[in-house]
């Protein structure tokens, strides 16, 4: 609870309009600033060389001089010099007090208490408590100036009080005037909470006293005893009993327990054998379902190419209304259905291969005369005088005669492979029923009656002859695949599957 | 402890579990399955290079006779490249190496470059290489379709006018689509088709060159499914070498 000096400067200089020379102190409570006024009147009391040299009316004046008091005084005036644990009741300067006109105005910061000089009293100290100190008050005039009057006696003064009045209330002090009357408020609640107590003690002892006892003889009492005695030792004999069960169960316990051990043991040898046998039997069931799979794609994918043959996948032969294709590419034209020269081109080169290769199958059984050359989109015929056309366009409709020979001589080395082919039959002792036949005979550059000639022709009926020899070629092919074995027997396939199987 | 969530015994499993001697069974039937379908593709496959022995011939002065010396020569893809009499004709493998049309066979070469004074031969050679190329493509997809392999650069079949498709990005596509209209197919818009022929001398070979590489790739996506490295940059050497394989006995047991 020092005052320290520095921050009592601090205070004073922050105010503004309070003197520095006074001594300042913090309410131990709620920690605001205090200053204490009206210490000066009371420096008689103490030794000549602890005397400040500030007189009292000066200090007063600063105080009194204020147009403005923004916080609590308190004045220890006589009549409550002896209330130790009551609140000073407010002085009347704790209000706004008249301004002097000879006073200059100032704001006053923190809490003042004001000693008038009739408090001295409570400052005089014992030899116990003062070291032995005598303070005793002296015939100077007040009014009159003290020379030895300083800041450090005024601080020594007041810490002096406060000390006195901490050992006395047990509060520390100082506090200003809400902190005193809150703790003012709570020492009374107290007094009432004790006086409540006390009441309900005294109502108890009545009670207590207004009772009366039942005593027992002692006769009675003995039978009593014996009685809970003898209740003592069945209790004694049954906790016994209790505790040899409890030993046995232990003992059962225990057994149980290793017997539990050893299941579960058991138990989790079990689970780690279901898991592997199960995981095992999982990989396996997918393993075998993997086969079965390959299996059925293998099976779908075999039964697809022992239905598909290569020359008739390779030459597919089929119409798109009135005009024939092979192999999607369409083989002639009509006036409202422009093909382009590209397809009908890429058509010839196909028909061009396709009839090659079957004469080329069977040369030189067969008398290859006429010599298809199959290059792609620019296939070539020769003919048997060894004269070369080409049976590809773009060719003049009007006048296209070595595109009207080449496929003349197309249709007639066509011709040609069919008699062979009858010929063999023939030779194989196939039923005339069963031997090739042509849907649409051919005779020189005509087809079913339409000639093959584009020179001075009718579109719609030269893709009409077209249509029939793509058709003839059809035939012609079937022939090929059912007595060649440039496609292999599918029968001999389907026996071998099955010996395997 | 392990996880208990199956409480029935293993030896209750067992009676459901398939035994071992019925997959082995499975896996002898799948053997036997995969053999009957190689032997199958092989016998199919030897007929796509049966089909094309493809000799393509030179135009000959009038009179000269033909049939003379070929004597029925018949060569496939698959066999050896045997060199015919210039004046007969040239197997499939070799027209790709003549000369005139070397260029087509390499990404880098320019396609159809003149090598000869007159114009109608360098149209022929032209026409020729077009014409090798188309049935390279039909081969290619006839074997693909055989053995069941998508192929990664679709093939459109069109004779000597064939092309592959690439798939571009779809900005690209748009753009290009606005630059040339008959360089894209209409069926898909992401796809870019580029011709495996060159129009006449003059055009730009670029996308000609660009489209035998991706058949060239298409080549090496089925030696790769049948477990085959590519054997350099040539489409036919790796058709070829497709087809020898195929044709083995390695393929059917393997």
């Amino acid at each position: 609870m020092k005052p320290p000096a520095s921050s009592a400067a601090a205070a004073g200089d922050k105010g503004g309009g309070v003197d520095p020379s006074l001594p300042r102190f913090k309410c131990q409570e709620c920690q605001r600033a205090l200053v204490v006024v009206g210490v000066e009147s009371f420096t008689d009391k103490l030794p000549a060389h602890a005397v400040s040299g500030m007189n009292v009316s000066s200090v007063q004046g600063s105080v009194m001089g204020a147009s403005r008091m923004d916080n609590s005084y308190v004045v220890l005036s006589k009549q409550n010099r002896s209330h130790s644990h009551g609140i000073p009741p407010r002085p009347p300067s704790a209000g706004i007090p008249r301004a002097e006109p000879n006073q200059p105005t100032r704001a006053m910061e923190g809490s003042y208490i004001v000693l008038p000089p009739a408090a001295a009293s409570i400052y005089k100290t014992s030899a116990s408590e003062g070291g032995g100190a005598q303070l005793s008050p002296t015939s100077m005039n007040p009014g009159s100036p003290l020379p030895g009057n300083n800041f450090h006696s005024s601080v020594t003064v007041l810490k002096r009080a406060f000390e006195i009045a901490t050992s006395q209330t047990q509060i520390e002090q100082p506090l200003c005037l809400d902190c005193m009357r809150l703790l003012s408020d709570k020492m009374e609640k107290e007094i009432e909470d004790v006086n409540t107590d006390n009441k309900a003690y005294e109502a108890c002892l009545q009670r207590l006293e207004q009772e009366t006892y039942n005593i027992l003889s002692e006769t009675d009492f003995q039978k009593e005893r014996q009685k809970i005695e003898e209740e003592e030792k069945k209790l004694k004999a049954a906790i016994e009993e209790a505790e040899k069960q409890y030993s046995e169960i232990c003992s059962e316990m225990k057994c149980l327990e290793t017997k539990s051990k050893q299941f579960e043991e058991l138990e989790e040898r079990y689970c780690h054998d279901l898991n592997s046998f199960q995981f095992q039997w999982i990989s396996h069931q997918e393993e075998r379902d993997a086969v079965l799979a390959k299996i059925e794609v293998s099976q779908v994918h075999l039964e697809l190419l022992k239905r598909t043959n290569v020359l008739n996948d390779a030459f597919y032969i089929s119409h798109d209304g009135v005009i024939g294709t092979i192999n999607n590419f369409r083989l002639g034209r009509l006036p409202n259905v422009q093909v382009e020269w590209d397809e009908i081109n890429a058509a010839w080169g196909q028909a061009a291969l396709l009839l090659h290769t079957m004469a080329q199958y069977f040369f030189p059984k067969f008398e290859y005369r006429i010599k298809i050359h199959p290059m792609g989109s620019y296939p070539k015929v020769t003919d048997i005088n060894q004269n070369t056309y080409e049976l590809f366009g773009p060719v003049n409709l009007f006048w296209s005669t070595r595109f009207d020979k080449a496929m003349t001589w197309f249709l007639t080395c066509l011709q040609e492979f069919a008699d062979f082919a009858v010929s063999l039959d023939k030779e194989n002792n196939v039923p005339p029923d069963k031997s090739l036949k042509l849907p649409y005979k051919i005779e020189g550059d005509k087809v079913g009656s339409y000639t093959i000639f584009l020179s001075f022709n009718k579109l719609d009926n030269w893709t009409k002859a077209l249509k029939y020899m793509l058709c003839n070629l059809k035939w012609v092919l079937y022939w090929f695949i059912g007595n060649t074995s440039f496609a292999p027997p599918s029968g001999s396939l389907h026996v071998a599957q099955s010996s395997k199987g | 402890a392990a996880p208990r969530h199956h409480p029935t015994h293993p030896a209750l499993l067992f009676a459901s579990a398939p035994p071992k001697e019925a997959l082995s069974g499975e896996k002898a039937r799948l053997g036997d399955l995969q053999r009957l379908l190689r032997m199958r593709q092989q016998s199919m496959i030897g007929q796509v290079a049966a089909l094309y022995p493809v000799k393509v011939f030179h135009d000959l002065p009038h009179g000269r006779n033909l049939n003379s010396n070929t004597n029925g020569a018949h060569r496939s893809l698959s066999e050896e490249n045997g060199t015919l009499p210039e004046e007969n004709g040239t197997h499939l493998l070799n027209v790709i190496k003549l000369p005139q049309i070397h260029a087509l066979t390499f990404l880098g070469w320019q396609i159809g470059k003149q090598r000869r004074k007159q114009n109608d031969i360098c149209e022929k050679d032209l026409q020729r290489s077009a014409a090798v190329l188309g049935y390279a493509a039909h081969a290619i997809l006839l074997i693909a379709s055989y053995l069941h392999v998508p192929l990664r650069y679709p093939l459109h079949f069109g004779g000597s006018r064939s092309y592959v498709s690439d798939c571009l990005p779809s900005a690209e596509t748009a753009s290009i689509a606005s630059a040339e209209r008959t360089c894209i197919n209409m069926t898909d818009p992401k796809l870019t088709v580029y011709p495996l022929f060159v129009e006449c001398q003059e055009d730009d070979p670029t996308k000609a060159s660009y489209a035998i590489y991706l058949l060239h790739k298409d080549t090496e996506q089925l030696l790769n499914y049948i477990g085959a490295e590519s054997s350099g940059r040539r489409v036919f050497d790796n058709l070829q070498e497709l087809i020898r394989i195929i044709q083995s006995d390695e393929y059917v047991y393997s």
